[in-house]
């Protein structure tokens, strides 16, 4: 295939230091970078960012690909760990908000959920296999938009469940 | 699609009545919070996550050496945070699938790559293509190209130069040109188009299948080499893309499909209901209340109860993908002379 006698080309001047090969690699390979991140996380000021990371982890790793012709794994990989790494870090604001031993915190403050902290394992147990999911779906860094899609359902019931099974722990701890 | 009140906002925060906040319930907050370390407890590096999915489903060949070293190294590890946490699962196919949309990127560029082939030719293959370029730029003298795209999972309404409007769903993209506007779109992926009505015929074009109408409402969905074709009222024809000549017509609830070098299949009766849900429309022909209420519990998560005089009488007409519930609901109540009572949080009844 031409694109792929290119590549194995520019890749090897690039790994034998041609900063030229490199540049023209880059650049092409940052036309995929950003369609494939329009695709996955659609408009948003924060493709830039993703491409220009994933720009990053190819350049950083560009000497360690033994076999130029398999550019396209390793750039599809380094696409991967970045999108990957996107989510993680995603609602990383909150993090400090819900953290689990600022939570303890909170519940020693508030009588009535004083045994909030005891009583997680009990209300994980509460929850439907189907809204534990969203849940966990969520944690990992989705939007409830994603989790829809992901389970083949709307947005909307993807909320109601949250709320459905908050509500539901909610009324067994307050007995 | 507006959130019903008392429903959870895209970004994590509720939409809340009166202060009530589940987001910043304590109880809320510690359940994610310990959903959220189990995970990074569990899956403290998400690159042997991406090898692991990659190298289950198929794609080992794609690792190198060391990466397929690290997978074995991991696979207790993966197993168990995948036991604990069940959506992991889920997870894995997801960057399957990234792993293709990728694939496809990489593919279409290439396809633009391959003007410019290597060695002694490159030159004269420029000049060959800058005098194509030439050409068409006096084909399109002032042409203004436009290529509308819409990722994954997201939607997006476009507005024609002739007033005919495109609902693109998913990952699909639309070209046109918006200067010299011929009624003429090209489409990769799914959409849902209102045509409005004039003497000169628009065309719809996919990868495999010409589609002409006059004034209509039809949905198209172009993806692997079939383009499907549901049309919802007025009337349309689909070719096959080398045989235009050899055209269906289709009538209000009926569906084709071209699947590539073929001719399009016979058309077929469809329920619009369910042929066009991926639209987010609503269709309703003659629909059974009853059936009228399923669908809407299940589009929007809510409990739709109706008296039992109501269940089978039945109702006809659509309803956009922003319609709330609420307003649905008090249509059809209004169409049938009852009473709608409740809210998203409670459940409706409709008497």
């Amino acid at each position: 295939m031409a694109q792929n006698r290119i590549d194995v080309r520019l890749v090897r001047k690039a790994q034998e230091g041609d900063k030229r090969a490199r540049e023209v690699l880059l650049r092409r390979l940052e036309g995929v970078l950003r369609m494939f991140f329009l695709k996955r996380v659609g408009r948003s000021p924060t493709i830039d960012d993703l491409v220009q990371n994933t720009l990053l982890r190819i350049h950083g790793g560009l000497e360690v690909l033994r076999d130029p012709g398999r550019l396209r794994a390793f750039a599809m990989k380094a696409a991967l760990f970045e999108l990957q790494d996107y989510y993680r870090g995603r609602y990383s604001p909150k993090e400090v908000l819900c953290d689990p031993d600022a939570m303890v915190a909170v519940s020693s403050a508030q009588p009535k959920r004083a045994g909030a902290k005891v009583d997680l394992e009990r209300a994980l147990s509460i929850l439907t296999p189907h809204a534990r999911r969203i849940l966990e779906l969520r944690e990992y860094g989705f939007r409830y938009k994603e989790i829809a899609r992901a389970l083949g359902t709307t947005e909307t019931a993807v909320k109601m469940q949250v709320k459905r099974a908050m509500e539901k722990m909610r009324r067994v701890f307050a007995t | 699609m507006h959130d019903p009140p008392g429903s959870l906002s895209d970004d994590g925060q509720l939409t809340l009545e009166q202060g009530d906040s589940l987001e910043r319930d304590p109880l809320m907050m510690g359940i994610r919070g310990q959903i959220r370390s189990g995970l990074a407890a569990a899956l403290p590096d998400r690159r042997l996550f991406v090898l692991h999915a990659l190298a289950s489903a198929g794609y080992a060949d794609e690792l190198s050496d060391m990466e397929l070293a690290e997978v074995e190294r991991s696979a207790e590890a993966i197993k168990s945070a995948t036991a604990s946490f069940s959506a992991l699962e889920g997870v894995a196919a997801g960057i399957v699938k990234d792993r293709e949309a990728f694939i496809t990127c990489w593919e279409r560029s290439a396809r633009v790559y391959r003007l410019f082939p290597s060695g002694v030719w490159r030159i004269a293959a420029t000049v060959v293509v800058l005098i194509g370029l030439g050409v068409l730029y006096a084909l399109f003298t002032g042409g203004d190209q436009r290529v509308v795209a819409v990722s994954d999972g997201a939607s997006q309404l476009a507005t024609l130069p002739d007033g005919s409007t495109v609902l693109m769903v998913g990952d699909t993209e639309m070209r046109y040109d918006a200067e010299n506007f011929a009624r003429h779109i090209t489409l990769d992926g799914s959409a849902f188009i209102e045509v409005t009505r004039s003497d000169a015929p628009f065309t719809a074009v996919t990868q495999d299948a010409v589609v002409t109408v006059t004034g209509t409402r039809f949905g198209i969905k172009s993806a692997d080499g079939v383009t499907e074709v549901v049309l919802e009222r007025g009337s349309v024809s689909v070719a096959a893309r080398p045989a235009p000549d050899q055209s269906v017509a289709l009538h209000p609830g009926e569906m084709t499909s071209v699947v590539r070098g073929s001719l399009p299949s016979a058309p077929m009766p469809v329920d619009l209901v369910y042929a066009l849900d991926w639209t987010g429309y609503f269709f309703f022909n003659a629909t059974a209340m009853s059936e009228v209420a399923q669908v809407l519990a299940s589009r929007f998560g809510i409990v739709v109860t109706l008296d039992e005089a109501l269940k089978q009488e039945q109702v006809s007409g659509s309803f956009a993908p922003g319609d709330a519930p609420e307003q649905i609901l008090s249509v059809l109540a209004s169409t049938l002379g009852a009473t709608v009572e409740g809210s998203v949080r409670t459940g409706f009844t409709l008497r």
